[in-house]
């Protein structure tokens, strides 16, 4: 037998893998041989391309929106909707156990804000479709964050809430916007302070009085990172 | 549709636990392998449960990707084959089910957009095929789009298994000389 030969006997045994024509165990001890064998890999790969060219003339069918949460739920149990996040890098964990207890902001007054010396972060925490649009300040001398809302209403019977997102954390609530108020403060608790500077401002859409088990459980209506002035 | 290099760099983001890449790699490929999926199953709701495998099994073995020496959506295009393949066979030898339940199945045989591009050489094989007699084509053709054994072909031909694995092989030796010209 050639060499010759030999190559057409080996590519034909790439073929009818590539097929599925072996039974269950040549299938298995083809796979052996191809884990080791970068001759025969390669009779595989150009079949394995060649086959696939007869699928070029399948027209690509757009799957049902719904399915890519479905997968994206069954890899990492977070439905589609909170995507939002991972536009930061961050994935909200559907778990308990970070219950920040819901600060109601202060409504604000008066503002004697910026003020102060030091570096002052901001942020803007939008909508992709610039519905809601809040402008937010922080000062860390004085530990406090100030915000405007620009843009969007608060919906009847709903609460919006504010988290911080930093890292790979879990969000943090830092409060419930008031109802009927355009601007609103917050004193950013000790522990989160350091966090403010790099980390990421969300609204989500809530039950009145704000998420139940503490962990953002509503659609994200708007994000923003919050970056040095 | 994303360049190869865009997919290979989602696949690699993916194989270091990148969900925006992996989120980047759906909206490039899901509608091509959707198509595949469909094409091979020929029913909606199982195309539906076969992508999702397929991207279930992209996401978990994007790791290994880089030593099967496949381009990008070769294997891409190949894992949502198989997945299909899988199901097709699975509803074959289920109990009671039927091919019936293939809401339109569609034919093997190649139609004139096969035709029509067959100068391009990225559809070489189409060319190759064309010179293998009809029946061989066919049957090649079966086995990758609708995964029929050869006991099948077999049976579908009229011939014993053996002449039917003789003369596929022979088939797939002058595609592979064809395709190596």
């Amino acid at each position: 037998m050639t060499d010759d030969n030999d190559t057409y006997e080996e590519s034909v045994l790439a073929a009818e893998y590539a097929l599925g024509l072996l039974t269950p165990g040549e299938a298995i001890a083809f796979e052996d041989v191809i884990s080791v064998d970068p001759g025969m890999r390669d009779h595989y790969a150009a079949w394995a391309k060649d086959f696939a060219t007869l699928t070029d003339d399948f027209d690509p069918v757009a799957p049902p929106p719904a399915l890519e949460a479905r997968i994206t739920k069954t890899l990492f149990g977070v439905p589609e909707k909170q995507s939002i996040w991972s536009r930061f890098g961050v994935f909200a964990p559907v778990l308990g156990g970070l219950a920040a207890a819901a600060i109601v902001l202060v409504v604000l007054g008066q503002s004697n804000f910026l003020r102060g010396s030091g570096p002052i972060y901001v942020a803007e925490i939008a909508a992709e479709d610039s519905s809601l649009v809040i402008k937010a300040n922080f000062d860390p001398k004085s530990s406090t964050l100030q915000m405007t809302r620009m843009e969007g209403d608060l919906a009847e019977g709903r609460s919006q809430e504010l988290w911080l997102i930093a890292g790979e954390n879990a969000p943090v609530s830092l409060g419930i916007w008031p109802q009927g108020q355009v601007q609103a403060v917050v004193v950013v608790p000790a522990d989160l302070m350091e966090l403010m500077p790099g980390g990421v401002l969300a609204v989500t859409d809530e039950p009145l009085g704000g998420a139940p088990a503490g962990d953002p459980m509503g659609s994200v209506l708007a994000a923003g990172p919050v970056t040095l002035l | 549709m994303s360049e190869r290099i865009d997919i290979e760099d989602y696949i690699a983001k993916c194989a270091l636990g990148d969900r925006d890449a992996f989120g980047q790699l759906y909206s490039a490929t899901s509608a091509k392998l959707f198509g595949v999926c469909l094409r091979v199953l020929g029913n909606r709701a199982e195309a539906e449960d076969a992508l999702q495998d397929v991207f279930v099994k992209i996401w978990r073995d994007a790791d290994r990707y880089q030593v099967n020496g496949l381009s990008p959506m070769t294997w891409l295009i190949t894992v949502a084959r198989n997945l299909s393949i899988d199901k097709l066979r699975a509803r074959k030898t289920t109990p009671g089910a039927s091919l019936d339940e293939a809401e339109d199945l569609p034919s093997a045989a190649p139609g004139p957009e096969t035709l029509a591009i067959a100068a391009s050489d990225r559809v070489q094989i189409v060319t190759c095929m064309a010179e293998l007699e009809p029946d061989r084509s066919d049957a090649v053709r079966r086995a990758y789009l609708e995964g029929e054994t050869y006991q099948e072909l077999a049976d579908r031909y009229g011939v014993p298994l053996n002449t039917v694995r003789t003369w596929l092989r022979r088939s797939l030796i002058k595609l592979k000389e064809c395709l190596s010209r």
